[in-house]
């Protein structure tokens, strides 16, 4: 069964250098209005078209700036599309950034009810769930402090805790797995193995290539917006690597022309 | 309606307003009602000192009407900023957008309805006694909170493309307040004051959609009686009608903020 359905997708923003937000700005703006040159179109993905099955874990790797962090806001429905259609079948939970709706000022507990019921979740049902957060999360005894006493590595674990508690049948990530230590690394990795085993599925945003390969049924490649390459993780990786390996050559050899 | 699914999101965020704004303070949450008294005096000194005037209980002429128009002016206010200053939300996580003007809403509601509930056991207890008037509060709550909320989300749409919308708004309100039967009532204006040709009572029913509203707090909580029904109605038809306008653009462009901000 399929549950994300990508249908052509085009999503284009416009930039906007130096944009009218004052009242004499938007005045001169409506005198110039037909040569306001500083809307400039950027087209971050071009006609994408992709299906992920209930229970597959689909890797998504690419160069910075290739569109793989706005697809994933995309299927979250944090963007519209301005093309094509996405549909959706199932409860969804994104993790774009570790610790997105965590406040300084709040203790642990509350930060963990107020996340949760950000991703849709009733207070009541994250209360049941506080220890088991904290405890994946190792911060127990932390419980009650406002989290600006933490360090970096605990707020993270929290996030990330939180996220994984999720009863969401489909899960998108982007990049949130280099973070904690390496004994939390592995233990977020064997967390994302219990998911898929629970046959969940999973959509990752990932620079490491060994945890697509390790972890993803099916992995594409975007490059500047376009869908290069699809299929097991070991072909698109190696399609992704190679292509890497000849533009850094190509970057070698122009500097080396360019010294000489 | 996805907003009721995620009605705990506008709490818990209702109540981190709540915890951020009275951190660090003395009296805490007793500020909610101790700066409408703080008003109230001061426009008693100026009305009934200053420039005399014949209305008897000035005080409390002027806190029934001061405490509804507090709560409407701090609910638009904060939920016309609240997408804009929820851009880190809006843009990492996807929740319904409206959660956030309801969430500016609720930390409003909750302060005035503590303030509310003290003035009039206040009141209750000076003697004054309380009347039929009280019944009608919570339709009258109800309907100052959906004019509010429609209104709200309305700015908060505009203010993610215009940020004018936020700084407009401090004067905007000032005179809207001046506007509204606040420290006046509609009677005390004389009849043959014409604006534009109008006369002034009804130029400010037509054009002010709060207050026909002021007004039936003014008659519940000081003249002590249920509101005119006429007040009600025209109360509710404005109510609804910026709950449905505001609802509806918010709606729509609510696809479209996180990449407008």
């Amino acid at each position: 069964m399929t549950c994300i359905e990508v249908y052509n997708v085009t999503k284009t923003f416009t930039i906007v250098r130096d944009r009218a937000r004052t009242v004499s700005g938007f005045f001169i703006d409506l005198i110039r209005f037909w040569r306001r040159l500083e809307r400039v179109p950027f087209t971050a993905l071009r006609e994408i078209q992709l299906s992920v099955a209930q229970g597959e874990a689909l890797g998504i790797i690419g160069a910075n700036g290739s569109g793989k962090s706005t697809l994933l806001k995309l299927i979250a429905g944090i963007y519209a599309p301005t093309s094509g259609t996405i549909s959706v079948r199932g409860s969804l939970v994104a993790l774009l950034e570790l610790g997105a709706g965590f406040h300084s000022e709040l203790s642990g507990r509350q930060n963990i009810l107020l996340n949760g019921t950000l991703y849709g979740h009733t207070r009541a049902e994250m209360a049941r769930r506080v220890s088991e957060i904290a405890a994946f999360a190792e911060i127990e005894p932390f419980l009650e402090t406002p989290i600006k006493y933490y360090s970096s590595g605990m707020q993270a674990r929290l996030a990330f805790a939180v996220a994984m508690a999720t009863p969401a049948e489909i899960i998108l990530m982007d990049e949130v797995l280099a973070v904690g230590d390496m004994a939390f690394q592995a233990r977020c990795l064997a967390k994302l193995r219990q998911l898929k085993a629970e046959r969940r599925t999973l959509v990752l945003v990932s620079h490491s290539m060994d945890v697509v390969r390790e972890l993803c049924d099916r992995a594409i490649w975007l490059d500047h917006g376009c869908l290069m390459a699809e299929g097991t993780p070991e072909e698109v990786v190696a399609a992704y690597q190679a292509h890497s390996a000849r533009q850094n050559a190509q970057i070698a050899s122009a500097h080396a022309s360019g010294a000489s | 309606m996805s907003l009721w699914r995620y009605r705990d999101a506008a709490l818990s965020l209702a109540l981190l307003n709540l915890r951020l704004r009275y951190n660090n303070t003395l009296i805490g949450a007793s500020w909610s009602l101790v700066n409408p008294l703080f008003f109230t005096l001061i426009f008693t000194f100026v009305f009934t000192v200053l420039l005399p005037n014949e209305t008897p209980d000035f005080p409390v002429f002027v806190l029934s009407a001061l405490l509804a128009w507090n709560y409407f002016q701090a609910a638009v206010v904060n939920a016309a900023i609240s997408v804009t200053n929820g851009r880190g939300l809006v843009l990492k996580i996807a929740f319904p957008r409206a959660v956030l003007p309801a969430a500016a809403i609720l930390t409003e509601l909750v302060t005035f309805s503590l303030a509310l509930s003290v003035v009039i056991g206040l009141l209750y207890l000076s003697g004054r006694g309380l009347g039929t008037g009280i019944l009608a509060l919570p339709i009258l709550v109800g309907l100052l909170t959906c004019l509010a909320s429609g209104l709200g989300a309305l700015l908060a749409t505009l203010n993610v493309y215009l940020r004018d919308t936020q700084e407009f708004l401090s004067v905007f309100m000032f005179g809207w307040f001046f506007m509204t039967p606040i420290i006046y009532s509609l009677e005390s204006i004389p009849p043959e004051r014409l604006i534009l040709g109008m006369s002034a009572r009804t130029l400010i029913q037509l054009i002010n959609p709060l207050s026909p509203l002021i007004s039936a707090f003014r008659q519940a909580i000081y003249e002590r009686r249920f509101p005119d029904l006429d007040l009600i109605s025209l109360s509710a038809l404005a109510a609804l009608f910026f709950l449905a306008i505001g609802a509806r653009v918010f709606g729509r462009a609510s696809r479209y903020f996180a990449e407008s901000l």
